[in-house]
């Protein structure tokens, strides 16, 4: 399981990784939308220099990066057909039949797909350096003023952190599960789609089955120690902002003002 | 004093299957006890009465003279600290030291005193190198032994087991078994575990027999396995070195000894003196 993974936590100790939760997960919202200003290449690369540098302060390692692009190359496809098809501008770049080819479309298709790496380059930034524990604290902590609005922003982030805690073991039980079957006849490779529903379904049964009993131990388990939904809580971790997290918070303002007036003038 | 008293308890889940009725038994502070049975005897529910994560539909519960009930539950959880069988399903947090602290955010303890509590419970423990730990990358047997620093991190009066040891490897299960002693030992802590191991018998005080929903014996260790057959028509075994003695009782030789060892040692002595 030691694949480098889109959304995996890389444990390593930089200023990026110390940087508080909120403070990130706020930047990556600021930056998430510069990317979708209409600013032309010039802003793009703006961005891409400061998010570039993000990563190389974190010391992300080049392959993760890469690693988290190629789900999406099956999309970038998908959309320069859709592109090809639908725009219409530009110069005819090539005739061929009923296929017209344009720059329009290419160019429209180039930049979706800049857009598309700054925002995963963005969440990657966010997500290899902070434990998912402290992101959800962070949540947590960034609902908290929903609370007047009924929100329960404890019970959801307690919610989030245990199901980021036993997705490893209930990944593990399916693998377990699906052996056992196996081992007693059951395809889930080959036959008809009626059979592999089949097949599916002795899969799903048992473990669901094994998910409420754990979720029913875990519930006494919460229970025993004083958990109560609702009641007050003191907190082991209690999040400050350093001067790093005002630094961060204030150049993702400062570029999000910039693509702003950016794309007015342009 | 008493710390436990159980008064004609009754249970079932369903009107018709009665699982537990009328336990009584009390229990003095300081004590090791143990509950033995079969599957389906009774024992975790029982456990689970004791912890009150289940109301009892007759009868009582006492811890330190307070009764178990829905107005007083919330105050008593501190005082009774409960390990479960599963590691997985017990460990809350995202680390070890999480995990030790959940117990200590619920009871509302300031988050500044918190991490000299988590020091002291992961070092009785031993896990103390161990804080930054995710769980998948503990043992079964450590697992359990951070559940058991959770529990007394809160300073429970009581620590109930409720088959703490049955997952775990026999590495593992001889861990969590020495320091569970240890803990009856040098900090005189009152446990009450719930076991089908009956090698757990042996260093216990008190033992509880649940046969059927009912209590069956309820004697001291020593009392209990002077008659092997005794326990032996309802289908359990009794520890190895109880066999033994009752063995060498038919022949006149009355051993005192607890463990293999010293039954060595008094053995040799035995020839030493004919």
């Amino acid at each position: 399981m030691n694949r480098l993974v889109f959304g995996r936590y890389l444990p390593l100790d930089t200023p990026i990784h110390r940087l508080d939760p909120r403070a990130k997960i706020i930047a990556m919202l600021i930056m998430l939308v510069a990317i979708f200003l209409p600013t032309g290449y010039g802003g793009y690369i703006v961005l891409g220099l400061f998010i570039l540098g993000t990563l190389l302060l974190a010391k992300m390692p080049f392959k993760f990066v890469i690693s988290a692009f190629k789900p999406m190359t099956f999309m970038i496809i998908f959309l320069l057909i859709i592109n090809i098809f639908s725009i219409k501008e530009g110069r005819l770049l090539l005739a061929y039949g009923f296929l017209e080819i344009y720059s329009g479309a290419l160019l429209q298709t180039f930049y979706i797909v800049v857009r598309l790496f700054l925002m995963i380059m963005v969440t990657t930034c966010l997500t290899a350096t902070t434990k998912p524990l402290d992101l959800t604290l962070g949540i947590e902590y960034l609902l908290k003023p929903l609370k007047r609005f009924k929100v329960p922003a404890h019970e959801i982030a307690m919610m989030i952190s245990i199901a980021l805690r036993f997705i490893p073991l209930i990944i593990e039980e399916t693998m377990r599960i699906m052996n056992a079957q196996k081992s007693r006849g059951v395809d889930y490779e080959e036959g008809k789609l009626k059979d592999k529903i089949m097949a599916i379904l002795s899969l799903i049964v048992p473990l669901f089955a094994v998910a409420f009993q754990r979720a029913d131990d875990l519930a006494n388990a919460m229970e025993a120690r004083g958990y109560i939904p609702g009641h007050e809580r003191t907190r082991y971790k209690v999040l400050k902002y350093h001067s790093g997290d005002y630094i961060l918070l204030t150049i993702a303002s400062l570029l999000l003002g910039s693509m702003i007036v950016w794309s007015i003038v342009l | 004093m008493k710390l436990i008293e159980v008064k004609d308890l009754s249970f079932s889940y369903d009107e018709n299957i009665p699982v537990l009725s009328d336990i009584s038994f009390a229990l003095e502070e300081g004590t090791y006890t143990v509950i033995v049975g079969h599957n389906g005897s009774g024992k975790s529910t029982l456990a689970k009465l004791l912890a009150g994560l289940l109301a009892p539909n007759k009868g009582e519960i006492k811890i330190g003279g307070t009764a178990l009930n829905a107005d007083t539950i919330e105050s008593m959880r501190a005082h009774i600290g409960i390990v479960f069988q599963n590691p997985d399903n017990q460990f809350i947090g995202s680390t070890v030291r999480d995990d030790i602290a959940f117990g200590l955010e619920n009871h509302l303890v300031p988050s500044v005193k918190m991490d000299e509590i988590i020091n002291t419970y992961a070092a009785y423990v031993s896990m103390q190198d161990y804080l930054d730990k995710e769980p998948s990358s503990l043992s079964g047997g450590q697992k359990q032994r951070v559940a058991i620093a959770g529990v007394l991190a809160m300073q429970p009066s009581i620590l109930l087991l409720d088959e703490a040891t049955s997952m775990l490897d026999p590495k593992g299960r001889k861990e969590v078994g020495e320091l569970i002693h240890a803990l009856h030992q040098k900090k005189q802590l009152t446990i009450l575990s719930i076991t089908h191991d009956i090698e757990e018998t042996r260093f216990a005080d008190n033992v509880i027999v649940l046969n059927k929903g009912k209590i069956y014996r309820f004697a001291k260790a020593e009392k209990l396995f002077e008659n092997p057959d005794d326990l032996k028509n309802i289908g359990l075994d009794i520890p190895y070195i109880y066999e033994l003695r009752a063995k060498y009782a038919k022949y006149g030789i009355h051993l005192r000894s607890r463990d293999i060892e010293g039954m060595a040692e008094e053995l040799w002595q035995l020839n030493l003196k004919k």
